[in-house]
């Protein structure tokens, strides 16, 4: 029955227009808020909003530390987003010491900067392939029996 | 896309009409949905308290060690930003930086005092502190503390005075996004 109905809709002419007009206004519709979905994904995922957080947390974890210290923290989704965007480990985090800055680019396009107040002398480097960011403060601490997963929780592990 | 035209032209007036309302809707809820998400993810994270408190924190640890207010550093000598190891830069003219501790005796009168930074903080922290909420005024940590200082005369320790310590820290700093770097 239902099969003779489909059938009779696609053979005659106005029925089959009815169907048609339809299919395209759902597949427009379908479309139209998959494009949607798509900018709120790319939107809550975006580099800004990283490049932001790592530079301010990076900054404050400087400003709250004590010479000399060394802090690691967790990277993997900026060095994630780093390697998508093929920026060299070297330029993901910069510090200016004279001026005390941090700058964060993630993109490749400049990045995120954040002041710092305190004077100690701070050295950015990585382990794990970059995945965990590596904060001296001071003077430089030999970190090679520490166990990066116990520093990153009892020194300010960022989860 | 002639089929969609023709589709458009085959159709009644009304339902001309609707296919315009169809597109409005959809063109309203793009709008609304996209200008949200922007607006909600362009939002800086607000960090300007804790800056504040951690200034407050690293000023009050130069000014006071082991229970004892550091008269020395109240002397005009005395090269504060590098003796509480704070970055000279940070605290030019212009700074989004300030602090400033000042010392008052048992009656109340100021003994001494010192600040650092941008000036004009002064007058905005007394504005946010009391309990003014303004987006673009620093935001600012004030402490009071009463402390005992033993007064010296001719080297000779005399008995400890009750003083009043103040600690005001304020800090302006909303980041910036660079284009390249220098």
């Amino acid at each position: 029955m239902g099969e003779f109905r489909l059938r009779s809709l696609v053979e005659n002419k106005k029925g089959y227009d009815i169907a048609y007009e339809n299919l395209i206004y759902i597949t427009l519709n379908f479309i139209f808020f998959a494009l949607l979905l798509y900018f709120v994904y790319r939107s809550t995922g975006s580099v800004l909003i990283y490049e932001q957080t790592y530079a301010k947390e990076i900054s404050l974890l400087v400003d709250n530390s004590k010479e000399p210290m060394l802090i690691m923290i967790d990277f993997k989704k900026g060095d994630s987003i780093a390697d998508e965007n093929k920026v060299p480990l070297e330029k993901r985090v910069v510090v200016d010491e004279k001026s005390g800055k941090i700058v964060v680019n993630l993109a490749g396009k400049g990045g995120y900067s954040f002041d710092y107040f305190v004077n100690y002398p701070v050295k950015i480097s990585y382990k794990d392939d970059g995945e965990v960011l590596k904060i001296n403060i001071g003077e430089a601490i030999n970190s090679g029996e520490l166990d990066s997963t116990e520093l990153g929780s009892e020194i300010g592990g960022i989860k | 896309m002639n089929m969609l035209i023709n589709m458009f032209n085959d159709k009644k007036a009304g339902e001309r009409l609707m296919v315009f309302w169809w597109i409005f809707v959809i063109a309203v809820i793009s709008g609304g949905i996209i200008t949200a998400v922007l607006i909600f993810y362009s939002a800086d994270y607000e960090v300007r308290n804790v800056e504040a408190e951690l200034l407050y924190s690293k000023v009050s640890d130069c000014f006071v060690k082991n229970e004892e207010v550091q008269t020395s550093l109240f002397s005009d000598e005395a090269d504060i930003i590098g003796l509480c190891n704070l970055n000279k830069n940070q605290f030019l003219k212009g700074s989004k930086f300030y602090f400033r501790v000042s010392l008052y005796d048992n009656k109340g009168n100021l003994v001494n005092e010192k600040k650092e930074g941008d000036f004009s903080f002064e007058k905005d922290c007394q504005i946010v502190l009391n309990g003014v909420d303004a987006k673009h005024y620093p935001r600012c940590a004030l402490r009071k503390e009463k402390i005992f200082i033993e007064d010296k005369e001719n080297g000779i320790k005399q008995e400890k005075q009750k003083y009043l310590l103040e600690i005001l820290a304020a800090s302006n700093q909303k980041g910036e996004r660079i284009t390249a770097l220098g």
